[in-house]
C-alpha cells in the first residue's frame, strides 16, 4: 500500500517539477525582445532513489536549479569590443567638426581665403595708388583674420562641447557603478548566486555592457559573484556594495579624471571617455596649434615685409597684422584699417611702384621653415590632410567595430537568446510530460479506488 | 548554429541602416552634385584640392594681371607709334626747312609746324591710362614731362613697373619716359624746341645737327617698341599655358570632388530596390512552431 501512495507524493513533485519548467518557459517567451535577457533553463535531476529487497526504485526528479544559458567567453569578449568600439565612437564626432573646420567644400575656407589675400597684392601690383584696390587688399586681409578667429573659435566651442560630453560620461559611469554596487548587494542579500535564475547576474552584466562603451575596466569576481570592477590600474570603481564617483577637473588645460582625488587620466584609454580624452589633450589641441603656427607665420611674413614699405602718404609701413605670439589663429587681426596706410612701394618711389605688392604676393611660393619648408597653402592642405586621415581611420575602425560587435552579439545571442521555436518545442515536451504524469496519477487513483473496494 | 529570435531583428535593423545610409550619401551626391563633402572621404585628394583650388585662384588672378598688362602695353605701343610718325614728319619738314632755296617765311612755317608737332609730342609722353601716366616710371600720378623755366625736364624716375603673370614670372607694363624721350643722348622734347628756334633764327647748320639728335631718339622708341612688343609676346604666351593648364586643373579637381551622377543615380537605385527587399523579407511574418501546436 505504502507503494501507491509513494508514488502519488513522487507524481505530486513531477507535476509541480513541470510547472516551474512551464513558468520558465513563458518567462523566457515574456523576455524574448528584453534586452541583455540571458535565457533560463531548468536543470532536473534525479532524487535518491530507495533500496528494496530486489534493488533500488527511483523516487522521481526535482529541479536542481533554475540557470541562465551565457558564455562568459563571449561577454568578455562583447566587454573589449564594446570598449573599443565606445573608444572610436568617442572621437567621430569630433574629428568630423575639425574636418568641417579645416575644409571647406564651398571655396569658402582658409586656403580660399589666403589665395584672396595674396591675390589682392598681386591685383593691387596692377594699380598702386588704387583706392579700391588697396580697399580690396584689406577686406581680404580682414576676411582672413576672420577665417583663423572662426576657425579658433569653432575648435574652442567643439573643445568645450566635448569636455561637456565628458563631464555626461562620467556623470553616466557613476550612474552605472553605483547600479553594479546596488546589484553586488542584491546578490549578496539572495545568498548564493544563481538562486533567483540569474535575472539579477543578467541585469549586473547588461550594466556592465554598458559601462563598458563608456570606460575601459577591469573586473574581479569573488566566490560569493560580488564583483569588483576597478580602472585598468587597479583604482576601484565598485568595491563590493559601494561605488566610487569619478570626478572631472577642467579647469587646466585638459580635462582630469578624478577618483577619490587621486588622477586616473592615464588608465582611461578605452570607451567612449578614452575616445573624448584623446580628442580633448590630443586631437583638438594639435589642430589649433597648427592654425596658431599657420597665422603666426602669415602674420609675421607680411609684417616683415610690409614695414619695409612706404604708404600712399610717405610714411613708413606699419605692421600689417596684430597678433598674440603662440595664439595667433584666435587673436589675429588688421592692424591698419586707412588704404593709404598700405605701404607697398620702395622708400622714396613714385605711388606707381608696387615693388612691395609684389613681394608681399610672392610669399604665397615661398616655403617657410617655421611651416617645415611647406608654403601657406601646402601647410594649411597638410592640415586638411591630417584631419581627413584621423577622421577616416576612426570611421573605418568604428565600421569595422560594428561588424565585430555584430558578430560578438550573434554569438551571444545565439548561446543566450530566446528561440521561440525552441520554446514551443519544450512547451510541447512539458505539456506532454505533464499530461503523462496526470495520466500516471489517475491510474493509481483507479488502482486505489479499486483496492478500497475490495474492503 | 543556434538562432535565436533577437538575431534575426537585429541582423535586420543594422542591414536596414546601412542601406539607409547608402541612401543618404547617394542623394547628397545628386542634389549636390559633389562626391566629396569632408576629407576623410579621401585624405590626400581632398589636400590635392585645396591646392589646386589655390592655383586655380591665382592663374585667375594672373589673367586678370595679363588684361591689365595689356592695356597699358597696347597704349604705350600706340603712344610709340604714333611718335615714330611724327618723327617722320619731322624729318619731312626738317629736310624742307634745311633746303637752302626757301626763304625765312617757309621756315617759319616749318617752325611753326615742328612747334605743333613738339605739343603732340609732349601729348603723348603725357599717355595716361586710367588717370595714370605710363610714361613716368613710379610717379604714375605727376605728368612727366613739364616745361620749367623754358626748358622740357622729366618729372619721373627710372624705374619700370611689374605685374605678376604667371609663378616668379613678371611682366614689364611700362617704360619710363626718361629712357625714350629725355634721354641725354636724344633729349627730344628740347630737341624739337631746339629745332624750331633754329628754323626761326635761320640757323641752318644748327637746325642739322639736332636732326641728327633727333635721329638717335629714333633709335630709342623702336627699342622701346622692340621691348613693349616683346612684353605683349610673354603675355599671349602665358596666357594660353595658362588656359592648358587651367583645363588641366579644372578636370583633375572635378574628377576629384564631383559625383559621377550616372553612378550615383544607378547606386542610388540599387540601394532603393535592396531596401524594398529587406524590408519586405523583415515584414514577412515569421513562421512560428508556436502557430502549429496548441
Amino acid at each position: 500500500m505504502s507503494g501507491l501512495f509513494s508514488v502519488i507524493r513522487n507524481n505530486l513533485r513531477s507535476l509541480s517539477n513541470f510547472q516551474a519548467a512551464l513558468a520558465v518557459i513563458n518567462d523566457n517567451v515574456a523576455n524574448v525582445n528584453t534586452p541583455g535577457y540571458t535565457r533560463k533553463r531548468v536543470i532536473l535531476t534525479s532524487t535518491e532513489p530507495v533500496t528494496r529487497s530486489f534493488g533500488q526504485i527511483g523516487t522521481g526528479a526535482e529541479i536542481s536549479r533554475v540557470e541562465g544559458v551565457r558564455d562568459q567567453f563571449i561577454e568578455r569578449r562583447l566587454i573589449l569590443e564594446l570598449q573599443s568600439q565606445g573608444f572610436f565612437a568617442g572621437q567621430q564626432f569630433g574629428l568630423e567638426q575639425i574636418e568641417g573646420t579645416v575644409f571647406s567644400s564651398a571655396e569658402a575656407g582658409i586656403s580660399d581665403q589666403l589665395s584672396r589675400f595674396f591675390n589682392a597684392f598681386s591685383d593691387l601690383a596692377n594699380d598702386g595708388s588704387s583706392l579700391p584696390l588697396r580697399q580690396s587688399v584689406l577686406s581680404e586681409a580682414e576676411g582672413l583674420a576672420d577665417q583663423f578667429n572662426n576657425a579658433f573659435q569653432s575648435l574652442g566651442r567643439l573643445a568645450l562641447d566635448n569636455q561637456q560630453q565628458i563631464k555626461d560620461t562620467v556623470g553616466q559611469i557613476n550612474e552605472l557603478t553605483q547600479r553594479i554596487a546596488d546589484l553586488n548587494g542584491e546578490i549578496t542579500r539572495t545568498g548564493v548566486l544563481g538562486q533567483d535564475g540569474g535575472t539579477i547576474e543578467d541585469q549586473r552584466q547588461l550594466a556592465l555592457n554598458q559601462l563598458a562603451e563608456l570606460v575601459e575596466f577591469r573586473t574581479y569576481s569573488d566566490e560569493n559573484g560580488v564583483l569588483t570592477v576597478t580602472t585598468t590600474s587597479g583604482t576601484p570603481l565598485v568595491l563590493g556594495t559601494e561605488n566610487r564617483a569619478m570626478s572631472v577637473d577642467t579647469s587646466g588645460s585638459g580635462a582630469v579624471i578624478l577618483v577619490d582625488g587621486r588622477d586616473v587620466t592615464d588608465d582611461i584609454t578605452g570607451g567612449q571617455l578614452g575616445g573624448q580624452l584623446v580628442l580633448d589633450r590630443e586631437t583638438i589641441p594639435s589642430f589649433i596649434e597648427e592654425l596658431d603656427v599657420l597665422a603666426e607665420e602669415v602674420a609675421t611674413q607680411v609684417n616683415n615685409l610690409h614695414v619695409t614699405g612706404e604708404d600712399l602718404d610717405g610714411n613708413a609701413g606699419q605692421p600689417f597684422f596684430s597678433f598674440t605670439p603662440g595664439g595667433a589663429a584666435g587673436s589675429i587681426s588688421v592692424a591698419i584699417s586707412d588704404p593709404r596706410q598700405l605701404a607697398v612701394r620702395t622708400p622714396g618711389s613714385g605711388v606707381g611702384n608696387v615693388d612691395i605688392a609684389l613681394q608681399l604676393s610672392g610669399l604665397r611660393d615661398q616655403r617657410f621653415a617655421a611651416l617645415n619648408d611647406r608654403t601657406f597653402n601646402e601647410f594649411h592642405s597638410d592640415i586638411v590632410f591630417r584631419a581627413g586621415l584621423e577622421s577616416r581611420n576612426v570611421q573605418e575602425n568604428l565600421a569595422v567595430q560594428q561588424l565585430v560587435l555584430e558578430q560578438v552579439r550573434a554569438a551571444r545571442d545565439s548561446v543566450s537568446g530566446v528561440s521561440l521555436d525552441e520554446e514551443a518545442v519544450n512547451l510541447v515536451q512539458f505539456q506532454r510530460a505533464y499530461e503523462a504524469s496526470a495520466r500516471v496519477f489517475q491510474v493509481v487513483d483507479q488502482l486505489l479506488e479499486e483496492t478500497m473496494n475490495l474492503i | 548554429m543556434r538562432v535565436s529570435d533577437r538575431m534575426s531583428f537585429s541582423l535586420l535593423l543594422d542591414n536596414l541602416s546601412k542601406i539607409q545610409s547608402q541612401i543618404f550619401e547617394r542623394t547628397r551626391q545628386i542634389s549636390s552634385g559633389k562626391r566629396l563633402h569632408k576629407p576623410s572621404q579621401d585624405p590626400a585628394p581632398s589636400a590635392r584640392l585645396v591646392r589646386l583650388r589655390d592655383e586655380l585662384a591665382r592663374i585667375n588672378q594672373y589673367g586678370r594681371n595679363i588684361q591689365n598688362a595689356r592695356v597699358r602695353l597696347g597704349a604705350a605701343d600706340e603712344a610709340l607709334n604714333s611718335l615714330r610718325n611724327l618723327l617722320d614728319v619731322v624729318h619731312e619738314r626738317g629736310a624742307f626747312g634745311l633746303t637752302e632755296t626757301i626763304n625765312q617765311d617757309q621756315r617759319d612755317t616749318v617752325a611753326a609746324e615742328i612747334d605743333q608737332i613738339l605739343q603732340s609730342v609732349l601729348s603723348l609722353g603725357n599717355t595716361r591710362v586710367d588717370g595714370r601716366q605710363i610714361f613716368a616710371g613710379s610717379h604714375t600720378d605727376t605728368e612727366p614731362f613739364q616745361l620749367v623755366a623754358g626748358t622740357y625736364v622729366y618729372q619721373g624716375d627710372s624705374q619700370t613697373l611689374d605685374v605678376e603673370i604667371a609663378d616668379n614670372r613678371n611682366v614689364l607694363t611700362s617704360i619710363p619716359g626718361d629712357q625714350i624721350f629725355a634721354d641725354p643722348s636724344a633729349d627730344l622734347l628740347n630737341s624739337l624746341q631746339g629745332l624750331a628756334d633754329a628754323f626761326r633764327a635761320g640757323d641752318r647748320d644748327l637746325a642739322k645737327n639736332i636732326l641728327e639728335d633727333i635721329g638717335n631718339a629714333e633709335n630709342l622708341i623702336d627699342l622701346a617698341r622692340v621691348r613693349v612688343g616683346e612684353a605683349v609676346r610673354l603675355t599671349q604666351e602665358t596666357e594660353r599655358n595658362h588656359e592648358n593648364l587651367t583645363l588641366q586643373l579644372v578636370q583633375e579637381a572635378s574628377g576629384i570632388e564631383d559625383a559621377d551622377i550616372a553612378e550615383s543615380i544607378t547606386e542610388l537605385t540599387r540601394a532603393e530596390t535592396s531596401l524594398q527587399a529587406t524590408l519586405q523579407t523583415g515584414a514577412r511574418a515569421r513562421v512560428s512552431l508556436f502557430d502549429l501546436i496548441g
